[in-house]
């Protein structure tokens, strides 16, 4: 709570401020930022408003992410079995981590911003993890020899001929 | 009390764009900034119950996506990772852009993440309208005349029926056609490519460049076990389901970017007016987040 009151001492110095260093904030801080009650509504403890990302950075998260998803297309060709899936899926937490952080500011931003993503996340995982199991604790039909195979409208290609 | 009594009596110094209801700039940028990320939420929670039935399908019946996945095509999808990854840096730039008052980056890179998007949905159509072309539709718009390109369905009458005859005909036809044609061999190795530049050489004892040929088909060539899967329709139920969703997003993201694009150009946005710009910017990294996603699940598949 503290670092919120004493929202001015927790500043930057105004002469160590360099251009595109990533942990300062460009932005003229003003005269608006003194206020400071509501803990996750009161001005950030790097004052300003937002964060700059340095133009190098976003570059930089940019080629990482081309660069990743030229390896997911080149990792999917290599057949893995089961991996191929546990691999695809973690390139791409790793791209969705790197723009939220960087690109969405995530990793500067307020830690209130960040409970509110992580909490949406456990709740997805929460929803898709028990229908997967529910999914698998079903059979297809309690009638036996019934519900064996879904029944299509259109006739499957190379199938005997009728 | 005191805080009050303060407030109304600086209410004549307090910027044009701060509303009565705020305290201070920073409060109510950040109090948008919570409201677009519990909207976020709302959107990803909307999204997970697409990726849900996505996974209990293809926990049941891997088959369908195995199979399936095979009419989609990777280069395309690979183009529009890129293309909307490239938007979403112009975006993350536009933001910074506009904290530091660029007006002219401003616009300028708000246009590139604006043409980003259609060449997105360009893309998109020409996928959709090839999709429409085979009868790749879901439930009963779901005709398809043949197998996937580069599946092999063994017994299946047509032309992909004997992969080994077929390949040498075809290989052998374009050669005869158009013999100055450019090889079809890799062009990094110059050795293969004056190889493959003699005609003959196809239909002959194999060369490099056949070989090189040879072992693509066989890259690429999937003999499918058995017939067509049951129920291929409902990877196209998905497909359609979760690519439209996230177009009807891109087409949102479209308008709200040019809304900002005309405000921009009046030259409104500053270090400390930037919001509409960082929100915007965090809505449509979303839409490359959901993307990110979309992309190996459906088009790489192995």
């Amino acid at each position: 709570m503290a670092s919120y009151q004493t929202d001015s001492s927790s500043r930057p110095a105004a002469g160590g401020q360099k251009g595109d260093s990533p942990h300062l904030c460009e932005a003229p801080s003003g005269p608006y930022g003194q206020m400071g009650t509501v803990p996750f509504l009161s001005p950030a403890a790097h004052a300003g408003l937002g964060h700059v990302v340095p133009l190098w950075l976003l570059a930089a998260v940019f080629a990482a992410l081309v660069v990743l998803t030229g390896l997911t297309v080149v990792v999917a060709q290599v057949d893995l079995g089961n991996l191929n899936l546990y691999l695809a899926l973690a390139i791409a937490v790793v791209k969705a981590s790197l723009v939220v952080m960087f690109f969405m500011h995530l990793f500067w931003d307020r830690p209130f911003n960040s409970m509110v993503f992580v909490g949406c996340l456990l709740f997805v995982t929460l929803f898709i993890g028990i229908c997967l199991t529910d999914s698998k604790a079903n059979q297809a039909s309690a009638i036996p020899g019934q519900g064996k195979e879904m029944s299509g409208a259109h006739t499957p290609l190379g199938s005997p001929a009728k | 009390m005191s805080d009050i009594a303060t407030t109304l009596e600086a209410h004549d110094e307090h910027p044009e764009h701060l509303a009565h209801h705020f305290e201070s700039l920073s409060q109510q940028y950040d109090s948008g900034k919570l409201g677009i990320w519990l909207f976020l939420t709302t959107e990803i929670l909307m999204f997970s119950g697409l990726f849900c039935g996505y996974a209990v399908l293809r926990a049941l019946h891997p088959e369908i996506f195995l199979y399936a996945h095979h009419y989609l095509s990777v280069e395309w999808g690979a183009l529009n990772t890129v293309v909307l990854i490239f938007s979403s840096f112009t975006m993350a730039w536009a933001v910074r852009a506009a904290q530091l008052g660029q007006t002219k980056l401003l616009v300028r890179l708000l246009s590139i993440t604006f043409a980003c998007a259609c060449i997105f949905l360009g893309v998109k159509f020409i996928e959709y309208k090839a999709k429409w072309e085979e009868s790749l539709g879901t439930g009963k718009y779901y005709n398809p005349k043949e197998a996937p390109p580069g599946v092999i369905i063994p017994g299946l009458e047509g032309p992909k029926e004997k992969p080994g005859t077929k390949e040498a005909a075809g290989e052998a036809k374009p050669a005869a056609a158009k013999p100055s044609a450019a090889p079809r061999a890799p062009d990094s190795n110059a050795a293969v490519g004056e190889k493959s530049d003699i005609a003959p050489a196809a239909v002959g004892p194999p060369g490099l460049s056949k070989l090189w040929l040879e072992r693509k088909q066989l890259r690429n060539d999937v003999i499918w076990h058995g017939p067509e899967p049951n129920n291929v329709q409902l990877f196209f139920g998905i497909y359609f389901l979760m690519t439209g969703l996230h177009g009807i997003h891109v087409i949102a993201g479209m308008v709200v970017i040019a809304w900002l694009i005309t405000k921009a150009r009046k030259g409104i946005f500053g270090p400390d007016r930037f919001a509409a710009v960082d929100f915007v910017g965090l809505y449509w990294h979303l839409v490359d987040l959901v993307w990110i996603f979309l992309f190996p699940m459906l088009y790489l598949i192995s």
